[in-house]
């Protein structure tokens, strides 16, 4: 999704203004003009005056680069399905894996996405290399630098 | 010289051994894979030496970059794609000759300057860095506020053609840094109520985030066709390298040279000295013309040029705390975890760690030599590594490696929160790297602003006032208006407006 760069511009002093509500109720320094709120503020103010100069340079090529342009893989369903299976195994992920933990989550999301990037055709090895990741990375995160990665439903089998 | 035996002695030890050898072989493979960077190699790596003695971890970054930015070369010879960006100045001339059937000469070449771009500029790395240290300890909160300031605009400025949003991408990083509770007055900001956020963005979840999960959407939406690997076998691979780089060995030194000072430089690293190079080797080279056409000249140059840049680029970061690009600013990042506050005071405190880090660059850049000659050898078979099965476990390393981090799977949301930020931003031009260093830099920076703001009762004159504040400010000042000093004298120079 490319968008000209007069709606970035726009955006972005969007943004600032927001940035400046948020800091308004900041409290003070004692005895000095200024305190928490300075430098977000600081950051605010050239991100918006950045965002005037995108307005600008948007606004001259407005006739050659429509507002918003889509990318070719949106137009592809099979890419547009990519993108958000990624973004689902990664969300399924924080939702699920303390409680069916690791290995199965774990699991689960490889295999689904392969399938999903592979095709069903290649369900068998694709099943073997989830299963071959989910162990190498249990063992070496879990085992060798002891990162506790959660067990959930198997935390009897846990080794 | 005792401080140096003594680096020597915690980098010879079987285990840092075998960790850069690890990280050697993961690097090349890292680099080889088109999509896959050495930052991208680093990001990943970052989650691992979080549980190492800073020797290893410091050790395993250096060696991984170092093999990544040469195995960039090796797609970029053989199937015209650039490994990591590093290689991207040189892959057509690579690839002409590659099909004028000098496939193992480019890449033996290729190697072979890598190895002593390398070593050049660990040599420029060993023995200015501590020089320029012993200078720095006389800076003060003021001085900092600047360099902080001038590495930040040339990196916001070098990264894109379009400053403005190499300026945007840095204020978003800055903004992220200022996430949770603020450094003078302890009042929470932007954490909406989040406990988890009082602590500040974690840099590490953001910058996997932001180079590895935006690269795995990149590679899952890529319209491209995969493209096939039809090579055989590789011939002696350093066959006729001699000659060649006797004969080229002026520009051998002159790509070393500019590679480390291209990466010396704040906000330029390794793929900015290699451009460079190349473009100079074509400008004073007896036969420009045949440049383009399969001609090994610039590939010495450029080759050189990036690994050394890799070398020179560590001089800010470790001397002032001030990173030359996205790597090592991941690497102040590590510094900070470690204990190690990158800065002058650190060469006093614990000159060994750093002088091990020295140690590391020569070892790394002569491991090269083997790990470079296997992967050349086995380069079919890693460009024949499916991307369809190797992104799906990348995404997996980046959700463990950021879990690791603090046990949560709150950093997992940061990660793909700021990976999908990272992925829209490079699809509309703005750079990635002033955002990763605005985050690692936004405390110092704020620090220094506010302490010397309080020193100087708020008058801003008070920045100029020391001599070396007064260069790095007024020097800073001019980088900030000189689009526009530029913009009015091209409008000056055509007086009927924009052309």
């Amino acid at each position: 999704m490319k968008f000209n760069d007069a709606v970035s511009g726009v955006f972005f002093i969007l943004f600032a203004l927001l940035l400046f509500y948020l800091t308004s109720d900041y409290p003070g320094l004692y005895g000095q003009a200024y305190g928490p709120d300075l430098f977000p503020r600081l950051i605010a103010a050239l991100m918006g005056l950045s965002g005037v100069v995108l307005v600008f340079k948007g606004a001259r090529e407005w006739s050659v680069i429509p507002g918003v342009t889509m990318a070719d893989w949106m137009r592809s369903p099979r890419h547009v399905g990519n993108f958000f299976a990624v973004l689902l195994a990664l969300v399924l992920y924080i939702l699920l894996s303390d409680w069916l933990g690791f290995i199965i989550t774990g699991s689960a999301v490889l295999f689904g996405l392969m399938i999903r990037l592979r095709g069903p055709a290649y369900w068998k090895s694709s099943i073997l290399i989830a299963l071959l990741t989910v162990v190498v990375i249990q063992f070496f995160f879990g085992q060798m630098l002891r990162v506790p990665l959660p067990w959930g439903l198997l935390e009897n089998y846990a080794w | 010289m005792d401080i140096m035996l003594q680096a020597i002695g915690l980098v010879f030890d079987p285990q840092v051994l075998l960790v850069i050898l690890f990280s050697g072989a993961f690097g090349m493979f890292m680099g080889a894979i088109p999509g896959l960077s050495a930052t991208m190699a680093t990001a990943l790596l970052v989650p691992v030496t979080f549980f190492m003695p800073p020797v290893p971890a410091l050790a395993s970054i250096v060696t991984a970059t170092a093999m990544a930015i040469f195995a960039g070369d090796l797609p970029g010879a053989l199937l015209r794609i650039p490994g990591t960006p590093a290689s991207a100045a040189y892959t057509d001339e690579a690839y002409a000759m590659t099909r004028k059937g000098q496939a193992e000469l480019v890449l033996g070449v290729g190697l072979c300057s890598a190895v002593i771009g390398g070593l050049f500029g660990a040599l420029v790395l060993t023995f200015t860095a501590p020089a320029l240290a012993e200078f720095a300890l006389k800076f003060s909160s003021f001085e900092y506020f600047w360099l902080a300031c001038l590495g930040l605009t040339s990196a916001a400025f070098i990264s894109t053609d379009v400053p403005v949003k190499g300026v945007i991408s840095l204020m978003i990083g800055l903004l992220i840094a200022t996430v949770g509770i603020d450094p003078t007055a302890g009042h929470p900001r932007f954490t909406f109520g989040s406990v988890e956020l009082m602590g500040g963005v974690n840099f590490i979840p953001a910058m996997i985030g932001m180079f590895a999960v935006a690269e795995v959407l990149r590679s899952v939406t890529s319209t491209a066709e995969p493209v096939k690997v039809k090579f055989g076998h590789f011939g002696n691979v350093f066959r006729g390298v001699g000659g060649v780089l006797l004969r080229y060995k002026k520009n051998l030194l002159r790509g070393s040279v500019i590679g480390t000072l291209v990466g010396a430089l704040p906000g330029a690293g390794s793929d900015i000295a290699a451009w460079i190079s190349y473009a100079v080797s074509k400008k004073f080279s007896k036969e420009p013309e045949k440049f383009g056409t399969g001609h090994v000249e610039g590939i010495v140059d450029a080759g050189a040029s990036n690994n050394a840049g890799l070398g020179g680029t560590w001089v800010p970061a470790l001397v002032f705390g001030i990173p030359g690009d996205s790597i090592t600013a991941i690497v102040i990042g590590v510094l900070y975890v470690k204990g190690m506050n990158p800065g002058p005071t650190v060469f006093l405190e614990q000159p060994e760690l750093i002088y091990s880090v020295f140690v590391t660059f020569f070892l790394a850049n002569l491991f090269m030599i083997p790990l470079g000659y296997v992967a050349i050898k086995s380069s079919t078979q890693l460009l024949r590594v499916p991307r369809n099965v190797l992104m799906p476990i990348i995404l997996m390393f980046c959700i463990v490696g950021t879990f690791a981090i603090n046990n949560t799977v709150f950093g997992v949301g940061i990660m793909v929160v700021l990976g999908l930020v990272a992925y829209v931003m490079e699809e509309n031009g703005f750079p990635i790297a002033p955002a990763i260093l605005g985050l690692v830099l936004g405390g110092l920076l704020e620090r220094s602003f506010m302490t010397s703001m309080i020193k100087a009762d708020g008058n801003l004159l008070a920045f100029f006032e020391r001599p070396i504040a007064a260069v790095l400010g007024i020097i800073t000042v001019m980088i900030w208006f000189s689009p526009l000093v530029l913009r009015m004298r091209r409008k000056g120079a055509s007086p009927a407006g924009d052309v």
